[in-house]
């Protein structure tokens, strides 16, 4: 049987774009983790899931789900209790949030997360060895009354940072948008809002400022006339979204 | 020359020619706007959100190790790598590394450099190193083939991402990317000038491992030698620098299935060569 390229140009589309379609119908086709971490398959602990599978992408909220920990306590552990939409972060922001700890050669980030969660619940867990957490994790780990929590923690005694809390942090990977297409972002403009019915005017009279430049992103106008971000990206939001 | 000589008009075999620059063109397009598209603030409408790690077949050869032991991908990696893996070597398996040729944009990015190579150096272009240690060259590949394989087993990460020249292309513009994978990607665009295909002759793994398939390939390349008239055109022709006029069949573990070679394209007499599936020869 010969093939001639007509037949195997046909061929090439049809077996990759047909099989993908296949497995999108099959469900198979997927382009994203699942957002569950391994499970421990030996051990007292089999069947739980172990912390070290946390990955960057899980949100505190997902975290709290999986493992069952009070989202107040993840959010106090991590200094974020103050922050608007704080459980819907990605783990991996915390790198971002405290961004000074790095630049100061340490790092409050997704391991600093795991620890947190294998040590609140008492789990199997062997830190890296530069794995640092925040003052207020070891304030929860220690109201604990969880199994070797006292050994645990005088280990990691040395790798206790003091940090401020933020004050604010708007997350990229957040969509607050409950109508189709507006996504509120720290890269939002006052002329992205406009497109959706909220003209300049009016965004002036709600924040009794002059707003010089409409392209100019909200987060960068708050922070130029000192006002949370949070906010009034709530009071804006709460325009367009009624 | 016998009554086998040209029957196939300049045109068509232009014509012919271009539908694997088409498929080619498709699927550099399909990649590279996924992967602008990752950064952009608002997505474009009906264009995947997906990494391109998740679209990649290699990461799924990379991540077997780790899903026959642990039931997951190694990190970054998805299901849908290994749909598109096994789709890939369903066509491996009819057809050799006809992804390397047709699909892969990386391939293709090399091909269209190469373009501007033969227009510089003309008959000199891809006949620049030295024919014995081409032939001892074209095995490194398997020796990264071995090394990614047994380094991703080992350490369950993407190292392979750290040196690959196609994550560089298409997300030079990230900062995602190491130094040495930009080291890597330049290198093979000033070689391209010199080389056809060079990252795919001496480096690439997963065009190693497909290349494996050039020896039980379903469908492949035969030469029917009664009516070959020996002009060597398919020799000059081939990206991959591999004698076909003294073969007759090309089991080359280096054949990427373009089909420059064939009566189609490039062969000047008619059923010459063809890509012909096993016992299909002629009588």
């Amino acid at each position: 049987m010969k093939i001639k390229i007509t037949t195997a140009s046909l061929i090439i589309l049809l077996v990759l774009f047909g099989g993908i379609i296949i497995a999108d119908a099959a469900g198979i086709w997927q382009t994203s983790g699942a957002k569950e971490p391994e499970k421990f398959k030996e051990g007292s602990f089999v069947g739980e899931y172990d912390p070290s599978g946390i990955k960057g992408s899980y949100t505190f909220a997902q975290i709290s789900s999986l493992f069952n920990i009070p989202i107040q306590d993840i959010l106090y552990s991590f200094g974020l209790q103050n922050i608007s939409g704080a459980a819907d972060f990605h783990c991996s922001e915390l790198e971002a949030i405290y961004e000074d700890a790095k630049n100061q050669g340490t790092e409050i980030g997704t391991s600093s997360v795991k620890l947190f969660t294998a040590y609140y619940l008492g789990l199997p867990f062997e830190p890296e060895t530069d794995t640092y957490i925040l003052i207020q994790t070891y304030e929860t780990l220690k109201s604990r009354s969880v199994e070797m929590i006292e050994e645990r923690l005088l280990s990691l005694k040395h790798f206790i940072l003091y940090l401020p809390e933020p004050e604010n942090y708007i997350s990229d990977h957040i969509t607050e948008a409950s109508i189709e297409g507006f996504s509120f972002k720290g890269s939002t403009t006052f002329n992205d809002l406009s497109q959706y019915g909220l003209d300049i005017d009016r965004i002036e009279t709600l924040l009794g400022l002059d707003i010089p430049n409409p392209n100019q992103k909200i987060k960068d106008f708050c922070d130029i006339n000192n006002l949370n971000f949070g906010k009034v990206k709530e009071l804006l939001q709460a325009e367009i979204i009624p | 020359m016998n009554s086998h000589t040209p029957v196939i008009s300049k045109i068509s075999r232009k014509k012919k020619a271009f539908y694997r620059t088409f498929i080619q063109i498709i699927f550099f397009l399909i990649i590279a706007t996924i992967s602008i598209n990752r950064t952009l603030e608002t997505s474009l409408p009906l264009v995947s959100k997906a990494s391109l790690h998740a679209l990649c077949p290699f990461g799924g050869v990379v991540s077997v190790y780790k899903f026959l032991t642990t039931g997951t991908f190694v990190q970054k990696i998805h299901g849908s790598s290994f749909v598109i893996m096994s789709l890939i070597f369903i066509l491996a398996f009819l057809f050799g590394p006809i992804f390397c040729g047709w699909v892969c944009p990386l391939g293709s990015f090399q091909e269209w450099l190469g373009s501007i190579g033969k227009k510089i150096f003309k008959k000199k272009y891809n006949r620049f190193v030295n024919i014995k240690l081409d032939k001892v060259l074209r095995y490194l590949r398997y020796i990264v083939l071995i090394l990614v394989i047994v380094n991703t087993a080992i350490t369950a990460k993407l190292i392979f991402q750290n040196v690959d020249p196609y994550y560089a292309l298409f997300n030079f513009w990230t900062g995602e990317i190491a130094i040495t994978a930009y080291i890597v990607l330049v290198a093979t665009i000033v070689s391209s000038l010199f080389i056809e295909r060079p990252f795919c002759k001496y480096a690439c793994p997963y065009g190693a491992l497909l290349g494996l398939f050039n020896f039980i390939r379903i469908f492949k390349i035969r030469r029917f030698s009664p009516s070959c008239i020996n002009c060597k055109i398919c020799d000059k022709v081939c990206p991959m620098n591999i004698k076909i006029s003294d073969k007759e069949t090309i089991k080359d573990h280096q054949c990427i299935t373009c089909m420059k070679c064939t009566s189609e394209i490039c062969c000047p007499v008619s059923h010459t060569l063809e890509l012909i599936s096993i016992g299909g020869g002629k009588k």
